[in-house]
């Protein structure tokens, strides 16, 4: 740098930082000065004098632009000292400024994590063009209402109704194996019709999307992008051929980066789909609801209008239909809405607490300087500056606060979260944005903007004299608000206490649903059997899959069954069943019908109660035998033995009921879910059905990995067609149960949040009432008072606010019951024991917080007191 | 003495050099002579700064007087008010009083 340009360059710097007048003046002096010091000192030195003239000028700039700011030069001083006096104030007071951070501190924190998953999850729009157009038809039949597949018939005569623009069809995933020159791997494919992407209003990325002509031919595929890059992020992959399952399919299409096809609340979750084949649907099909319609409506048509229009279409058979038409974006969120709306109002709960203590501490601080206000005012401080004062030191703690609180909401979203796999639609992009940001910081501003001035402006309003002359702090309103204020904590302290004990028993409740099988060391996979799809061959290829797996080394029983319990179910396996054929017919009953090997009870672990499993010759020579649940059999032979009684009820898949001799009788097990109380059921040997993907049940004590490569080269060796899905009973339980132990969780850390900021209250509140109260306890204990006394007295007082808080609580606790209901299981929301556990932790807390201070009310020096007076 | 009328350190130095000078003087000769006697550096802005807040006090008076050797520029030149002065002697009574008999030579060192 020359000497002109060092000059040059210092100068507009420092006119900068003091602005025209005061900044041409230090201006002129610094460069006069360089110009000197460059001749005597040299260049280099004289360049460090200038850069430390320019950090030592900042001080002095903002003391003189926030004086001028204040109006008149002669007010300067005012903010620089009040800056000082803040971070003096703030060292002196630790306690106080440290507890109002850190409460507002992780009321924001809990409220920025928590709308920015609220507003992502429930509010985000969905990503395609015009979502609120999007809609999914849903159809109350016999087995379940709001049933999300309907038939070929039914979805022809939904895309003639009025109103509707577009219809397209998607089919279940499913699991195809890639043909690559290294061997094969498993991606997720998933049918959809031709009109799919028209619906969503999404284009394509590279190609094209599919028409009504691809769905006839079946031999065109459309790649999800992030499955394009696995392939190599080839552009010229269109118009090739790549290989799925057992035939070629021509690219001819890549999905835009991040598309998402998001299918309604019980669409299989974690499968996303690598890629789109299009799916031929039969329209004359009147038994098989295997479709999922989405349909895109007319410009300014109403949801409700077309859904009276699908209401006309005629029932099909005997089976009374009615459809729904729901907003896709709701029906996505539905199953977690309950959920996330409790959260909701325990993180409102987490807020008040907060923003209360804060408030409180704040009221508390402001009256223990009325005094010093007073004398600030008598000696000539106006009330703006008063105020000043106040709102910079309200504005220090809002920033402090808001920092800390965005701090910890950024690591509870992107470390907490991310470390649970929660079944949440959406939930990976939510993320602290600016609405984040602008309601945390308004919160803190408020509460410390609030709480901070109005002492402030009390001590304005109040003639000093009045203040100085009384010689003591407080007024008797002020501790009325205060423990107001205390109480009103420890009433939403217990309602999330309670509630964490509610969801904490679920929890429980639900590891404790009784299986009808041992899960430990049970591990299952999807197994499909070889072309031909000759379903003759099916049956004698997993009954021998299963025995030679069974005899290699570590492996302890291999069986497999139709479908996987607790997780897999289809309304096509619920059938009707009867003691009579005409019985059957009626449809009075309906059980669960699954198909096994002979040896899938044992394998289970589930438990006889009457009779045995299908003898092998009978499993070989299709007899007609079933075994049914206990559920089935006190259903229809009450408490008569059931074993050598004849059954009503399907023999093949999708078949008519048929006479079946029982031959045994098994504990019920949970088919479908750990919440839903099971049906009856029934299990026959596969060898009545084609069945042609199976789930494989193995008992090993091998490691996981060691185990599925074994299983692996095994199915290669035996030719199976695909093998997937492999996991534990274990690790599928836990997913069971992790949405609830997340939501018992945070309400929890909630709770811990709540209670420590009460603690916090009520410690701050007695040590206040103490030292306000310290003239007259130590006149008491001048003229005899037993200390022991004065600390139970205040001991009592701090147990007599806890128990109108508890009381309080209990009584908001009922009021939200309906919402502790969303995510509990198995408990009863007004549960005693909960109830008196919470309300001991409770007293014991405040006996806690209260010690302390009680302690030193006891321990006041009456000689010290009296003389300091 | 009213609110804010009392000396900051600074303040206090800016003013005593004033006087040591003993005729009006520049924002930058005030730096100067605090620089040379003191043998600390400072920033020149906050010489000004406090030079215009000891005049608001109205413990220093400013007037234009010549600027520097042929730049033939006027500059503002200050000096003490009567209370500028006095408060000056006030300030050196207390430090004298707060001194008189403290003998550091015998204290704080190790024996």
């Amino acid at each position: 740098m020359s000497d002109v340009e060092l000059r040059s360059r210092t100068a507009r710097i420092v006119r900068r930082l003091l602005g025209p007048g005061l900044g041409d003046r230090v201006a002129t002096d610094v460069d006069a000065e360089i110009d000197e010091r460059t001749r005597r000192d040299g260049r280099a030195r004289t360049t460090v004098w200038a850069t430390r003239q320019l950090a030592g000028s900042i001080a002095p700039a903002v003391a003189w632009r926030m004086g001028r700011l204040a109006g008149t030069a002669g007010r300067w001083t005012v903010p620089a000292i009040d800056l000082r006096g803040v971070a003096r104030r703030a060292r002196r007071d630790a306690l106080t400024t440290g507890g109002v951070v850190v409460t507002l501190g992780l009321g924001v924190a809990a409220a920025t994590t928590v709308l920015a998953i609220v507003s992502q999850v429930l509010l985000e729009p969905l990503p395609y063009d015009r979502p609120d157009r999007i809609a999914l038809v849903r159809a109350d039949r016999p087995e379940a209402a709001g049933h999300p597949l309907v038939t070929g018939a039914e979805y022809a005569a939904i895309r003639g109704v009025r109103g509707i623009a577009a219809a397209a069809v998607v089919v279940a995933p499913q699991h195809l194996a890639l043909g690559t020159p290294e061997g094969s791997s498993s991606v997720v494919v998933t049918g959809v019709g031709p009109d799919l992407l028209r619906v969503l209003g999404v284009s394509p990325a590279m190609g094209r999307g599919f028409q009504p002509e691809d769905v006839d031919a079946v031999d065109v595929a459309i790649l999800q992008h992030a499955f394009w890059e696995e392939l190599g992020s080839d552009p010229a992959l269109i118009g090739r051929a790549i290989r799925l399952g057992d035939r070629p399919y021509t690219v001819v299409g890549v999905m835009p980066q991040g598309f998402e096809l998001f299918l309604g609340r019980d669409a299989r979750g974690g499968e996303e789909a690598d890629v789109f084949l299009p799916v031929p649907v039969n329209l004359e099909n009147r038994l098989n609801a295997a479709f999922r319609t989405l349909v895109r409506l007319d410009d300014g048509v109403s949801l409700s209008f077309v859904e009276d229009r699908l209401s006309a279409i005629p029932p099909e058979g005997d089976e009374v239909r009615r459809y729904h038409l729901l907003a896709l974006q709701d029906d996505v969120v539905a199953g977690v809405r309950p959920a996330l709306l409790a959260l909701l109002a325990a993180v409102a709960l987490v807020v008040a607490v907060a923003g209360l203590n804060a408030a409180g501490l704040l009221v508390a601080r402001g009256e223990a300087r009325r005094r010093e206000w007073a004398m600030r005012a008598a000696l000539g401080a106006g009330r703006p500056r008063l105020l000043a004062l106040s709102l910079v030191e309200s504005a220090f703690l809002a920033a402090s606060a808001t920092g800390l609180g965005l701090g910890l909401g950024w690591v509870a979203l992107n470390g907490l979260l991310r470390q649970f796999s929660l079944e949440v639609p959406r939930l990976a992009e939510a993320s602290l944005d600016g609405k984040a940001v602008v309601l945390a910081t308004l919160f803190a501003a408020i509460v410390a903007g609030a709480f901070g001035l109005v002492p402030a402006i009390r001590a304005a309003a109040t003639p000093p004299q009045q203040v100085l002359g009384a010689g003591g702090l407080r007024s008797a309103s002020s501790r009325g608000g205060r423990r107001g204020l205390v109480l009103l904590q420890v009433a939403l302290t217990f309602v999330l206490l309670a509630g964490t004990g509610l969801l904490g028993r679920s929890v429980g409740a639900l590891e404790e649903v009784p299986l009808g099988f041992r899960p430990e060391g049970l591990f299952t996979a999807k197994v499909a059997a070889p072309f031909p799809d000759d379903g003759e061959e099916w049956w004698p290829f997993f009954h021998s899959f299963a025995g030679a797996l069974e005899a290699r080394p570590g492996i302890d029983a291999v069986s497999a069954v139709s479908r996987t319990p607790l997780v897999e179910q289809s309304d096509l396996d619920i059938v009707r069943f009867g003691s009579t054929f005409d019985e059957a017919q009626a449809g009075a009953h309906r059980a669960d019908l699954r198909w096994i090997l002979p040896n899938s009870m044992d394998v289970m672990g589930s438990r006889f109660i009457e009779g045995r499993t299908f003898t092998d010759d009978e499993f070989r020579s299709g007899a007609p035998v079933v075994v049914i649940d206990s559920a089935m059999a006190h259903a229809l032979f009450g408490e008569v033995a059931a074993v050598g009684r004849d059954v009503h009820l399907p023999r093949r898949f999708a078949g008519e009921p048929e006479a079946a001799r029982v031959v045994g009788v098994v504990a019920s097990i949970r088919l479908s879910g750990l919440r839903e109380a099971p049906r009856p059921q029934a299990f026959r040997p596969v060898s009545h059905t084609p069945w042609g993907v199976m789930t494989l049940l193995v008992r090993s004590s091998l490691p996981p990995d060691e185990l599925w490569s074994l299983v692996r080269r095994f199915s290669d060796e035996q030719g199976a067609r695909n093998l997937y899905a492999q996991t534990s009973f274990e690790r599928t339980l836990s997913g069971l149960t992790s949405g609830t132990t997340v939501a018992a969780l945070t309400v929890a850390a909630l709770a811990l949040i709540a209670t420590l900021a009460s603690a916090l209250g009520l410690y701050s509140l007695f040590s206040f009432e103490v030292a306000c109260r310290r003239r007259e306890i130590g006149v008491r204990l001048a003229i005899g008072a037993d200390p022991g006394r004065i600390v139970r007295e205040q001991l009592a007082g701090g147990l007599r606010l806890g128990t109108v808080g508890i009381a309080a609580g209990a009584g908001v606790a009922l009021l939200l019951e309906a919402v502790v209901d969303a995510r509990s299981f198995g408990v009863d929301p007004i549960d005693l024991g909960i109830a008196a556990t919470v309300v001991v932790s409770l007293l014991g807390l405040v006996a806690t917080a209260v010690w302390l201070p009680a302690r030193r009310a006891g321990g006041v020096d009456p000689v010290d007191v009296l003389s300091s007076d | 003495m009213g609110r804010g009328r009392h000396l900051g350190e600074l303040e206090q130095a800016v003013l005593v050099a004033l006087a040591r000078l003993e005729e009006p003087s520049s924002a930058r000769r005030v730096y100067s002579e605090l620089v040379s006697v003191t043998g600390r550096d400072l920033a020149i802005a906050s010489v000004h700064v406090t030079l215009t807040r000891l005049a608001d006090k109205g413990f220093v008076r400013e007037r234009m007087g010549p600027g520097p050797e042929g730049s033939g520029r006027s500059v503002r030149h200050f000096s003490p008010t009567p209370a500028g002065f006095e408060e000056l002697r006030s300030v050196r009574q207390q430090w004298l009083k707060l001194w008189d008999g403290v003998r550091l030579e015998s204290q704080g060192t190790s024996s």
